[in-house]
């Protein structure tokens, strides 16, 4: 296999892209977790676990399989009250609100922060149903033009577009998995959320369609603050401003991607890092 | 490494063993494709058997007078106009009732109940009610509705009131499972961007399971409809010489109508009897159908 013929690829990012032009003050975290515990039934899966999630950065959960990191990004937006014997302590901020207050509106909240999930899931519907079902629960749009806006809008954000604008009434089911990833995202996007999670976008793709979706994590970020999941240490070392590291439920080191790849607190995290397990 | 060891370890692929072994395996392959064949034929051949028999036995019953004339005590005027109404009328009632309710306690009992105990006795309780003999589905019919709520005996209301009781259970077992089966990433997208509860069910839950959910109606209806035991029980079984106008007045149905004029001494009977069995598969088939046609529709939605 060669590396140079390969048009569609996206441009290499540049490695620790750990630059951060948005953020010129410091300002207050988009979401902040504390001392976040889960627990399925009797085994807990995650430990105490505290991080802060920005806008303008994109924040990169990594770890070997099992160790909570995707239990963690299903903290953020409530998606474990759908798993009966889920029970999630502590204290998790969008705007400083807490998350799991009565007062807090659940399906606002997953609206608010958006999800993308490991195996892309379009629904049964088509290209441009899937993207218009968020703005059209919520009532977003005031009329058939201004959706169809919304949705040329949110497919183009999502390097969707001239793929797919001239079937935007085929099944999106019909598409490549690469495809129905980007119209995920493009799904995620049309309700103009202030947070997108991503738990491990690309693990389903191949290397050409994963560069084009961290070309466009790239593209969102600043619009919106993201959190990835990924056990591609490579795609967190290319994607991420932070990276947090997690192992058998707990958080080892939470830090600039940067440090974390060149020089790590933790043994662990270097064990990772290196190879030496994971 | 041990040299003859490794040798010995070696699979001898083209060995006289392992062709006989090959040969084996394509012995019983062939074994149960005759057997595959042999159960399809068995009912096959019953079903030739029956539908010979009935057309040769009832094709001469079969007239336009037999299909506009009501019951009669002479064979020259007897009809199955009015046992084919009967059903109908009885029919819709059970759908009116069963397909609702049972669609709803599906969607309740998967959906929005919580797991516990009680859930789990009344997932017991549906799945023996499928199983409960429909004569006994006839005196509860009897008890409840004739003795208890005075409607009025031998009509399709009551009629189709007590089989909608039978087809129920057989409609919620079915959706339940087709809901099962509706991929839990479809409902997790939807939540994900902030559909509620109610929407992710009626939006994508329901459409996804809908033919599964129809096969399972479609099931309980053919039953309901061939089903005599628990209608004669309400009263279906007296002779009805004018065909009912609604679901209230007095009617029989085609498989009472069949029960009826199989014991009757008259040997034109037997050519009546024939012939509305006939009327009875091809309104099954009708409705089968139109069934597997709609399901068929909402299919292509996936």
């Amino acid at each position: 296999m060669t590396t140079t013929k390969a048009p569609t690829i996206a441009p290499p990012v540049p490695l620790h892209a750990d630059e951060e032009p948005h953020v010129t003050t410091k300002r207050a975290p988009k979401m902040r977790a504390k001392d976040i515990s889960v627990f399925y039934g009797d085994k807990q899966a995650l430990k105490d676990v505290s991080i802060e999630i920005h806008d303008d950065r994109v924040t990169a959960f990594i770890g070997p399989s099992g160790c909570g990191k995707s239990t963690f990004l299903r903290c953020l937006n409530r998606m474990n009250d759908t798993i009966p014997s889920a029970r999630v302590a502590g204290r998790i901020e969008l705007d400083g609100e807490d998350i799991n207050a009565p007062a807090m509106d659940v399906v606002q909240l997953r609206a608010r922060v958006g999800m993308v999930f490991q195996k892309p899931n379009p629904f049964p519907k088509s290209i441009y149903e899937n993207v218009a079902y968020g703005p059209r629960i919520h009532g977003l749009t005031a009329s058939r033009t201004e959706l169809d806006e919304t949705v040329e809008k949110s497919l183009k954000r999502a390097g969707l577009w001239d793929e797919v604008k001239d079937r935007l009434n085929e099944s999106g089911t019909a598409l490549s998995g690469g495809q129905q990833q980007r119209l995920c995202i493009a799904r995620a996007i049309a309700v103009d959320p202030e947070v997108i999670l991503m738990d491990e976008p690309c693990s389903a793709l191949d290397p050409i369609a994963t560069a084009r979706i961290e070309e466009l994590i790239h593209e969102l970020r600043g619009r919106y603050a993201i959190a990835i999941v990924t056990h591609n240490m490579q795609q967190a070392a290319r994607v991420s401003q932070r990276t947090a590291f997690f192992h058998l439920g707990e958080l080892v080191e939470y830090g600039k991607t940067s440090d974390m790849f060149t020089n790590p607190r933790e043994q662990r995290t270097q064990d990772y890092i290196t190879g030496r397990y994971g | 490494m041990n040299s003859v060891a490794s040798e010995a370890a070696i699979t001898r692929w083209t060995g006289d063993a392992m062709q006989s072994r090959l040969r084996k395996r394509y012995r019983s392959e062939r074994l149960f494709k005759l057997l595959g064949f042999a159960a399809v034929g068995i009912s096959l051949a019953f079903l030739a058997f029956l539908l010979g028999t009935m057309l040769w036995k009832g094709a001469g019953g079969l007239s336009l007078g037999f299909l506009t004339m009501s019951d009669s005590t002479d064979p020259a005027t007897a009809g199955v106009w009015g046992a084919l109404k009967g059903s109908f009328l009885t029919i819709v009632v059970t759908m009116a009732l069963a397909f609702p309710v049972g669609v709803l306690s599906a969607i309740y009992l998967e959906e929005f109940a919580a797991r516990n105990r009680w859930t789990d006795m009344i997932e017991v309780s549906i799945n023996n009610l499928a199983a409960v003999p429909s004569i006994i589905f006839g005196l509860l019919g009897l008890a409840v509705f004739l003795n208890f709520m005075h409607l009025p005996r031998s009509a399709p209301l009551v009629g189709g009131l007590t089989l909608a009781l039978m087809t129920m259970p057989v409609i919620v077992i079915a959706g339940r499972n087709a809901i099962q089966a509706v991929p839990p990433s479809i409902r997790e997208a939807a939540l994900g961007v902030g559909a509620s509860k109610m929407q992710v069910v009626f939006h994508h839950v329901l459409p996804l399971a809908l033919p599964g959910i129809l096969t399972g109606t479609i099931i309980g209806m053919a039953r309901a409809l061939g089903e005599t035991a628990p209608l004669l029980m309400i009263g279906m079984r007296a002779f009805i010489a004018v065909p009912p106008s609604g679901i209230t007045d007095p009617s029989s149905v085609l498989p009472v109508q069949i029960f009826l004029w199989s014991d009757e001494v008259d040997r034109a009977f037997v050519e009546k009897t024939s012939a509305a069995i006939i009327v009875l598969l091809v309104f099954m088939l009708m409705m089968n159908g139109l069934a597997i046609y709609l399901r068929n529709r909402f299919e292509q939605r996936w």
